[in-house]
Formats: C-alpha cells, structure tokens, sequence
C-alpha cells in the first residue's frame, strides 16, 4: 500500500548567528492519524509552531489539513532557531492539502498570531539581504517593509493570512519594489553650539575626529558641554548612505531595539549616537555572546559612540575596549564559532580632568592633591590612552569669552563644519576606494598619506619627544593626514604634523 | 681713522706706552678735569700739570708721559696702521656696544679693541653669555664634557666665553662655531695677535663669525703676567662661569676667584679625585663653588641673569636685536591689526609673548590672539615639541623664564 507522497516546499532564510541562511521547508501530509511534527534541528519556539498555525489556519478561513503533517526543514544540520518559520510552514501545509492553487516558487517569512495576523520577527533586515530575485512570490509581514526597503527587494507585504488568500486565489499578486529613495533626509536637531561656544580646541579635535573617524577624549568639568559636545558629534557627519542604512538598521533590529519603548526606532538615515555610561552591564555595552545579541559597541557602527565618565567604568569593561577601538570589530564566540559584528565608529570618551573635575577651571580651585589625580587618572590604563588620538580640554567659560571667540551665528558654523566634514570624507573615499578612514585604515603607510620624509621625521621628532609608542607615532600621521583633507590640500606638511601633536600629547 | 678713534687711541698709547697707570687715572678722575669721556691727552697731561696739585707719583708719571711724546705719537700711528689692516674697531666704555656687564663692574678697561661680529657683543646683555674654561690640556673626560655644555648653552642662544687659549678653551669656541652659536674670545694680546699660534684657524674662524676682543693695544706681543688680568675679562662678561677642569696651580683658579668675586655663578665640572688635572676644580667645589650637571641649570640661571638685568636696565634693555627682526611691540601690534603681515616664526614669538604673561589655556590664547586654532595648535604643538613651553594642568607655561 503505497501512496504518492505529496511534498511541497516553500523557502524561506533564517539566521545562523550572524549570517543568514537560505532554509527549504518542506511540507508532506500524508493519510493517517492527525500528527504534526517539525523536524530538522528545530527549537521550542519552531516546534510550537503548530500550536499557532491551527487557528490562524481556521481564522483565516482555510482548513487544517488532516492526517500526518511532517514539516522538514533544511539544511537539517544546522540548528534554527525563531518563529518567522509560521508563515512559510502555513502556506506550506495550505498548498499541500490544495487549498492553495501554486506550484511555482514561493518565499515566506513572519510569524502568526492565533487570529491568523502575521508579524514581524527580529532580525529581518539580515535575512531578506539573502533573497535572489527569482522566486515567482514572495511575502513578507508588513512589519518587515522598513527592512525590505533596506535591502531594496521586491516583495509583498501582508498583514494577515486572509490576504493569501486573495492574492493567490483571485490573481492579485502584485509585489512591491522596495527602496530608499522615499527615504527622505531626516532633520538633525543638533545641540546647541553655544555650549561648546569658545571650547575651540574641542571643536576642532571634534571636526577632526569627525573627519577622520579619529577617537577623541573630552576632559573637563562637570556641566561644561562634554555631553553636548559629543552629540553635536554625530550632527557634523554626513547622512548614512544607502548599504550603511541596512547596516545600521539590521544590527538595531538584532539587538532588539525594536522592542525598546526608550529608543527612537525607525528607518533613517541619521547617523547612530549610542550613549554608554558606567552602570551599563557588560553585556549591554559588548553584546551578548550567548544570545549573540550585539551590544552598543556593535550598534554605534558607523556612528557615535560616546563614553561617558571614563574614568568611573569597571575595568574589565574598559580593557574590553581595546580590540573594538583598535580594529573596529566586536569579536564574540559561542558554541566554538567566532562572530565579528563591525564596529566601525568614532569613540567620543568624556571625563573629568581629576576626581574634583575643577583642574581646567578659572577661578574655582582644583582641591585634588597630585597623589590623588594621578590614581585617578590612573584607572585609565595605558593601552587605552594609547588608543586615544585626540585629547581636548574644556573648561566652562565665561560669557566674555563667548562673546570674543564666536562672531557668526551657530547655524552657519554648523553648517560649515558639515560641509568640512563632507568634503574631507569625499577625498578619504577616493583615497581608499571604500569605506575606510584616516583612523580606521590598517596602516599609516606614509606613501599613501603624502608624507614627505620631512614630515615623518617631524612627526618622529613628537613622538620621541613625547614618548609616545609606534601607534602614537602613526596616530599623529593619521590625524595629520585629516588636517590636510580639511584643509584639501595633496600634501601633508610640517605644521599638520605639529597640530596633531598637540592633541596627542597630555600633562598626566 | 676719525677724530675720535685718534684721541681713544692717544689715550691707550698714554696709559701702555706712558705707563700711566691706572692709580694715576683714577687720581686725574678726581680733579674733575677729565671730561665725562676720559680722553686723556698730551695736551690734556701739560694743562694739568700746570693747573692741579697732583701727588709725586702723579706727577712724575705724567711728566713721564710728556718727555716720552716721541714714542707716544709713533705708538699712536702704528695702532692706527694695524687697525686699519685688521679692521678692528675700538670700543670706548661709554659706547652702546660696550658689554653691560663691564659697565657695572670697577677695574675693567676703558677701552677694548675688538675685532669680528660686532653684534655679538651688544647682543650679550639680552642674550647672556657663559664662560666656559679650563685646562689646556685636558682629559678626554673634560674636553667631551666642554664640547657638550658649548653645545647646548649655545642652541639656547647664550654666547659662549673664552680665552682661545689650547685645550677647553678651544673646544667650546668650536663647539659653539659648529653649533652655529655666538662665540667671544678675549685674548691675552692685541687683538690682531694669535695666541696660541696654533689656534689660528680658530681665530681666523672667530673673527669671522664670533668677535675677538682684547684690551691690550693693536700689536701687542703676549706678556705672562697678563694672563690672570685678561681672565677678569672672560669672567666679567659672563653670566655664568663653567670650569671644566683645573688642576692644583691652575690659571683657570684665578677666573673662578673672578667669577665669584664679580658676583657670578660658578660651576665646576666633578672629575676624579685621582685625576692630578682636576684637583683644583675639585678644591673649587669643597669651597662651594656648584656641581655642574646638566646645562639647563645653567641655561635657566643665565636667563635669571638677564631677567635681571632687563629689570635694572628697564626702557634701554635692547628688545630688537641687531639682527633686524621686529621687536615683540611691533608683533604685538600687527597681531592684532594686520595678521597676514606676521611669519610663522614672529608667531610663535607672540604666541611665547603671551604665555609668559600667565599661563594661558589654548582656547583662550586663540581669543586672545584671534587666530584659528588649528594654526595656533601647531604653533603651539611646536613650541611644546621644541620644549619651550609645557602644558601644565591644561595651561601652558614658559618652561624656562625667557627674555
């Protein structure tokens, strides 16, 4: 007694740790007693699957197939995990038992509710980068269209499974092309320059870090513009371009920012400004390697990431530090598998000058003895200094040296300062051909930089000078090289070196 | 040769040819008769004899002088002919390039010949001078000490002292020439003499680029007994005074005791105590004389000197030096009234300008000064890497006290 076994498949894509993965889910029913298993390294949250399929399938209007359902789900070695699988194991079981008329190809991902409503599912963004073109339909939750529109595919969204229904049944199956185009500029609302008015070395070490992707430390005072200081940060540079959006888009969704009521989710192309503070867990700030969960580090890529009150983290957090500000990746493993989350951003670190914070102040009285701002600066090790390339004093000032230092009006310096920005990134893309830096490239190769011998040996001069170790050295030809792209000239020269210098050096 | 160089140079053929000496001038001083110049001439001598009571050993020297007027006035005319062949210039006690330091000290020459950078001399009070002495045949110890603290004092702008003498002398004269500095050396002849006769590279070296001077007449031949009297000179005209080395009998001891009685510092160079040549430097130092150890102790005194003596001198301390660069008033000015006008090097002096007034944060020099701070921050990045100012607690300081 043997039966032609009816198999259907359906495709959809899954998440392995970070790279996604296409999956064929395949669909048998054959007579018998009513059973439904999910096989194929699948978790709780696959298996109960069936649990929600039923009734959605009867609020939907279809039927629930009756005999053994068997729902395979390959490639079989590999575990899944997440309950986007509903909406393809639906439609799956819906062709086989023939209540729908398709036998092309057909992708589906999204997760159903009892009352036959599909949802979206974290990480979408990751997973529909992986779609070829070709399948004859494609459906996704209407939730996910932010995401397709990142990965710029064409699709049909849907918000519940009677919508199946009508498309495939009466003929109306017309996708969707998805882009970024409709993306409009979103409006930056940065700070207000006045209170980093007369601060003019910070602006600069900002511009420059800015420009040149460069980590740069505040230090000063409580209450004297670190904070603002760094979110005008993110306002200079320039929007996200069109990959960057996806990028930044898919590593939110991974790390569940969706969910957050606290956090501004949405398709922008605003650059990230992810504010870490010292009673942040560890995990929040590096990511959650159980989980694979990107942390803020990984979040802040091609953004922001501002360090508030350096001095008062754990230092098993701080030393974490090092690789992501060295190599701009988030390296993590789980299970013997490495993952590296990119992590490409400018580290804005503020801090106070020592445990009183009055050091850099006029008029009030620093009360910290040597011995105690040297433990505090202290906490600090040297690999992480070693890391900084621009170190900027700020103090509160005065309503006279506002006046004095600051003739044009803030707009026009904002807007200036984008434009210098602009153009420095314009020249360091033709440079590297890719999306690379000044302060993020491999090596401060002076060839590539146009760096006299004259100028290295200047720079050589600062660095023995200083004391400063072979990445100092290349730091100050790194943030020299982004001098010259502000100022657009081929060359870099003498005093470029010379002003790098002085936002490397420090007196502690 | 002008009216005025005839008489100065009567007045040295007086004193070295007459033998008028010095007791004798100073009791002609006292009868007011002298004019505020000190010419003394052959005319001046008879009118005085004729009109003041001047005491026997006055007298008879200047009645010595008038019988001797044949060897005077042939005196007078072989010291215009060798001035003439060695272009030396003769400097009075009341001229602006006269040192400043000789002014304020009793017994120093009248007038000095001198031959070479005028400059350098009058440079000496804003700049600061180091005499540097010692054996004339040192150890290797000494002399490779000697050619290190010519070297550095001089980069710092400070003019090296010597007596072109065999030895130490000589070695800080040439470290000084090689490291571009100013060099003086005051030599225990006419200034148109060499001595040591095989220093004379180094003297044709000097008087080209450093200045040779000597109170001694043109044509002066060497005379032993001068040699201390000349090292009055070396000591006088310095702030600080650098033995390298001495030995138990040392003519370099007779500076020191100059040195110290003038009022100067004085540093001696520690050797061993089994080095028979060092004896005396080492005796120097039980006297209390300080321990040289490192040039910026001297460096850093001398401009405590000069600091000094821009107090004292006030308005005619000489702020523009002969080198025609602008002086800070003018920078001052144009900084604020005509920026593009000013070099990159008359920058950094206004930047120093500024920095010494007080201690200044970075963010309000380039408010101060109105200029861009990433042309300031190079400025100032370059200072610092040059180690003439520092950063301390977020300001930035002189880190040694400037002219």
């Amino acid at each position: 007694m043997s039966s032609k076994v009816n198999v259907v498949k359906v495709h959809t894509s899954f998440l392995d740790g970070m790279a996604p993965q296409l999956a064929l889910i395949e669909v048998s029913i054959t007579p018998g007693l009513p059973t439904f298993d999910v096989i194929g390294l699948c978790d709780s949250s696959i298996r109960e699957s069936r649990g929600r399929i039923g009734p959605a399938l009867v609020a939907s209007g279809f039927n629930m197939p009756k005999g053994h359902i068997t729902v395979s789900i390959t490639p079989a070695y590999m575990k899944k995990t997440g309950t986007s699988f509903d909406l393809p194991i639906a439609i799956g079981m819906l062709i086989a038992s023939r209540q729908l008329p398709i036998d092309s190809s057909v992708y589906a991902s999204g997760e159903i509710g009892l009352d036959g409503s599909v949802h979206g599912t974290p990480s979408a963004t990751l997973r529909l980068k992986l779609i070829p073109d070709d399948y004859s339909f494609v459906f996704i939750p209407e939730d996910e269209i932010d995401a397709a529109k990142c990965v710029e595919i064409k699709a049909m969204p849907i918000d519940h499974l009677t919508r199946i229904k009508e498309l495939l049944v009466e003929g109306n199956y017309q996708p969707v092309s998805f882009n970024l185009d409709s993306l409009s500029s979103s409006v930056i609302d940065v700070p207000d320059f006045s209170c980093v008015k007369g601060q003019s070395k910070a602006i600069r070490g900002l511009l420059i870090a800015a420009s040149g992707l460069h980590n740069i430390m505040l230090l000063g005072s409580p209450g004297c513009g670190k904070t603002m200081a760094g979110k005008i940060m993110s306002g200079i540079m320039p929007p996200l371009t069109g990959p960057e959006i996806g990028d930044v888009y898919s590593i939110m969704e991974a790390a569940g920012l969706k969910d957050d009521p606290e956090e501004d989710f949405s398709l922008s192309d605003r650059r990230p400004f992810r504010y870490i503070y010292p009673g942040m867990s560890k995990g929040r700030i590096l990511g959650n390697p159980s989980k694979l969960m990107p942390g803020e580090l990984a979040i802040a890529n091609h953004g922001v990431l501002f360090a508030d009150e350096i001095f008062e983290y754990k230092k098993d957090i701080l030393e974490a530090l090092r690789i992501p500000l060295e190599d701009h990746v988030v390296r993590m493993s789980k299970d013997g598998r490495n993952y590296a989350f990119p992590a490409s951003f400018v580290f804005v670190a503020a801090g106070n000058p020592c445990k009183c914070g009055m050091l850099y102040e006029e008029g009030k009285r620093c009360t910290c003895t040597p011995q105690v701002r040297k433990n505090y600066l202290n906490r600090l090790s040297g690999p992480i200094k070693d890391r900084i390339d621009i170190y900027a004093e700020m103090r509160s000032i005065s309503s006279e040296n506002m006046i004095s230092s600051v003739t044009v009006s803030d707009s026009v310096i904002n807007e200036d300062m984008k434009q210098m920005v602009k153009a420095a990134w314009d020249i360091q893309r033709s440079r590297y051909n890719d999306a690379v830096f000044n302060g993020t490239c491999i090596n401060a190769d002076a060839d590539l930089f146009r760096a006299s011998s004259e100028v290295v040996s200047h720079a050589a001069a600062i660095s023995e000078d200083e004391g400063f170790s072979a990445r100092g050295f290349g730091k100050i030809l790194r943030v020299g090289r982004t001098i010259a792209d502000l100022d657009g000239r081929e060359d870099m020269c003498k005093a470029d070196v010379y002003e790098a210098g002085i936002y490397r050096k420090r007196d502690w | 040769m002008d009216d005025k160089g005839i008489s100065l140079l009567e007045t040295v053929a007086i004193r070295n040819v007459g033998k008028l000496n010095y007791k004798a001038v100073q009791e002609l001083k006292s009868t007011g008769t002298l004019d505020s110049s000190c010419h003394i001439s052959l005319g001046y001598l008879k009118s005085v004899l004729k009109n003041c009571s001047l005491s026997d050993r006055t007298s008879v020297g200047v009645r010595e002088c008038i019988n001797n007027t044949y060897k005077i006035n042939h005196a007078i005319e072989k010291y215009i002919g060798i001035i003439e062949k060695e272009k030396l210039w003769i400097i009075p006690s009341y001229d602006k390039d006269y040192p400043y330091e000789w002014k304020n000290l009793t017994g120093m020459p009248e007038i000095v010949f001198a031959k070479g950078n005028k400059n350098i001399l009058s440079d000496i009070t804003s700049s600061g001078a180091v005499s540097i002495v010692g054996s004339r045949k040192p150890g290797r110890y000494a002399e490779y000490a000697t050619e290190e603290f010519s070297k550095n004092i001089s980069l710092e702008g400070i003019a090296i002292v010597s007596g072109l003498a065999l030895g130490i002398d000589a070695s800080a004269h040439k470290a000084c020439l090689k490291a571009e500095g100013k060099t003086v050396a005051i030599i225990p002849c006419g200034a148109d003499g060499v001595y040591p006769y095989q220093n004379i590279d180094l003297y044709r070296e000097i008087s080209a680029k450093g200045v040779i001077i000597s109170e001694l007449p043109p044509g002066e031949p060497v005379i032993k007994q001068y040699f201390p009297a000349r090292n009055r000179l070396i000591s006088a005209l310095s702030d600080s005074c650098l033995i390298m080395e001495a030995g138990m009998y040392s003519g370099t001891l007779h500076t020191a005791s100059f040195a110290a009685a003038q009022g100067k510092d004085v540093f001696v160079l520690p050797n061993s105590i089994y080095s028979e040549n060092s004896i005396g430097g080492l005796e120097l130092l039980r006297d209390g004389a300080e321990v040289l150890i490192d040039s910026d102790t001297v460096i850093e005194r001398v401009r405590g000197e000069v600091e000094k003596r821009r107090m004292l001198m006030g308005s005619s301390f000489p702020e523009k030096n002969k080198s025609g660069e602008r002086t800070i008033e003018v920078l001052r000015t144009l900084a604020k009234k005509n920026k593009d006008l000013l070099s990159e090097k008359e920058w950094k002096r206004v930047v120093l300008d500024e920095i010494s007034a007080k201690p200044i944060n970075i963010d309000d020099l380039s408010s101060v000064l109105a200029i861009p701070i990433s042309f300031l921050a190079s400025l100032v990045s370059e200072l610092e890497t040059t180690n003439q100012i520092e950063n301390r607690q977020g300001k930035y300081v002189l880190t040694i006290p400037r002219r």
